[in-house]
């Protein structure tokens, strides 16, 4: 038996890995190209290093995957996020901006500044951009930052109810769609909820924004059965919730299913809090 | 992006991590945007599938993006990759909401964890006890539960966003335990392709996963990697 080499030791690496058991099987192995592996191996804490990282691949595909290939199928079907996630998370990032300036050194407010605040207009030179956000370092932080903020936060909810006006579209688009009243406990009319075989709409400008501990949040309720949905997001006066309805494959929206809005601790997961809104499904 | 589009379209499909989290510790919400667009969808899958609640996952998924925002400068490519962090981050508030929630990853969830284990070794469905080591682990150990089953929820997220024929050779090698001249029978491909497809479906997967599949014992594969150690 010829010593192996590393070149020859990953290739024969690449070839067991082809099979689930291939790693497996290698230490019984009679085969003379296993013989010189186990032996380069024993020598070569590189290549021992590279073999124990795939051996956990392959355990953990192994472990992840259901013993036929339609379960495991069903496992990985995909799971894209809500769109109106990404406006979501660009709010809460704006919402933070004061604050993640406020830890930049100078220099690095005067590389950033300029690119944040790009409503102020780009610097034409980079000594003016320097000297602009030096000045608004020594005299106008607070000032200036709080206006930036303002500002984008009006852009982050005209974006936001950007999403829910592309949905509504969608929605309408499509011929098989309902829409229904959402009312008040006292039976007045609060707004609305839209929805088609993908997208799902609730528009409101009944509800104020709760305190940061709190969520309004949206129910699914078929008598005993009640299921959380989503939480309400506003932009300004309005609130909105958009979703895809092709998560929701298991429910069935019936004659009798009632959409609830509550006042919830945020992260509930079980409705305590009594109906704020509410709409029957099945009256449209 | 909103703010002035600082970063061309070359610049977004050829910023590394490295120089991306620097642009987003410099507070560039362009480079932010990057991420996000590259990496929430993978890091949403692996959440949802976890925590078996899309709602849920959504806001776990914010605040791992805003973690990402505050602490970008901390990001060392050294230690692997953008996605990993982002994962590494998403995983510890997708078990600190479980807590919270006051739930752990459910009995009928240890039980179709058993199933599959045995399933994805090879062994029988019609046999669907639950081990009773896994079921005392489940009570005395519940982050050992957790850890495997976001393990699970990130390998399956990886795989679901192989290219299609690259999933295929996948999920016919493990979960229907064929070879590869078995799955080029099945599929009718030339039995090349379906070895360079495996291979490079393995690799973007250890790419992805590897500080993921840490998490793991190597049980079952193992042996040829303990071969070498015990050396």
């Amino acid at each position: 038996m010829t010593a192996m080499d590393h070149g020859a030791a990953h290739e024969r690496i690449e070839e067991l890995l082809l099979e689930p058991a291939g790693l497996a099987g290698l230490e019984s192995s009679r085969a003379p190209e296993d013989l010189a592996l186990r032996e380069h191996l024993a020598a070569c804490p590189t290549c021992r290093a590279d073999l124990e990282g795939w051996a956990r691949i392959q355990a953990a595909i192994a472990d992840a995957l259901p013993g036929s290939a339609a379960e495991a199928a069903a496992t990985i079907e995909p799971m894209e996020p809500p769109p109106s996630l990404r406006a979501r998370v660009l709010s809460a990032v704006r919402a933070e901006a004061p604050t993640a300036a406020a830890s930049l050194t100078p220099v690095q407010m005067a590389r950033a500044r300029p690119r944040r605040m790009a409503w102020l207009g780009e610097p034409r030179t980079p000594w003016l951009g320097l000297a602009a956000a030096l000045v608004v370092l020594v005299i106008g932080a607070g000032a200036l930052l709080e206006q930036a903020g303002r500002l984008a936060t009006e852009q982050a909810h005209a974006e936001s109810l950007g999403e829910a006006v592309a949905a509504v579209d969608r929605i309408l688009a499509e011929p098989q769609h309902r829409i229904v009243a959402l009312k008040t406990q006292a039976g007045t009319d609060a707004g609305s909820i839209s929805w088609s075989r993908h997208d799902w709409v609730v528009l409101t400008s009944a509800l104020a924004e709760p305190t940061s501990d709190q969520r309004y949040t949206c129910w699914l309720e078929n008598g005993s059965k009640s299921v959380r949905v989503g939480v309400m997001e506003f932009a300004g006066q309005t609130a909105y919730w958009v979703a895809t309805v092709d998560n929701w494959k298991t429910w069935e929206i019936d004659a009798t299913t009632q959409f609830v809005v509550s006042l919830e601790p945020a992260g509930a997961q079980t409705r305590s809090g009594g109906i704020v809104l509410e709409a029957a499904l099945g009256s449209s | 992006m909103h703010d002035g589009g600082q970063l061309s379209d070359s610049d977004s499909t050829d910023l590394d991590d490295a120089r991306l989290a620097a642009r987003i510790a410099a507070g560039e919400e362009s480079a932010f945007v990057i991420a996000y667009d590259r990496h929430a969808g993978f890091v949403f899958g692996s959440v949802a599938r976890f925590l078996g609640d899309r709602e849920a996952a959504a806001e776990v998924v914010q605040d791992a993006f805003v973690t990402l925002w505050r602490r970008a400068r901390q990001f060392d490519a050294r230690s692997g990759s953008l996605l990993t962090w982002l994962l590494a981050i998403a995983r510890h508030r997708a078990i600190d909401r479980l807590r919270a929630d006051g739930r752990r990853p459910s009995r009928d969830a240890i039980r179709l964890d058993a199933v599959t284990s045995e399933g994805g070794s090879g062994g029988s469905m019609a046999n669907p006890e639950v081990p009773a080591a896994l079921i005392a682990d489940a009570a005395t150990d519940p982050l050992r539960v957790a850890t495997r089953r976001w393990t699970q929820s990130v390998v399956r997220t990886g795989i679901a966003a192989l290219p299609d024929n690259e999933r295929q050779v996948i999920l016919l090698g493990y979960a229907e335990d064929l070879s590869q001249a078995e799955i080029a029978e099945r599929l009718e491909w030339p039995l090349g392709t379906v070895k360079s497809r495996t291979r490079r479906a393995m690799a973007q997967l250890r790419a992805s996963l590897g500080p993921v599949a840490e998490l793991t014992e190597p049980e079952g594969s193992q042996t040829g990697a303990r071969a070498g150690s015990d050396r």
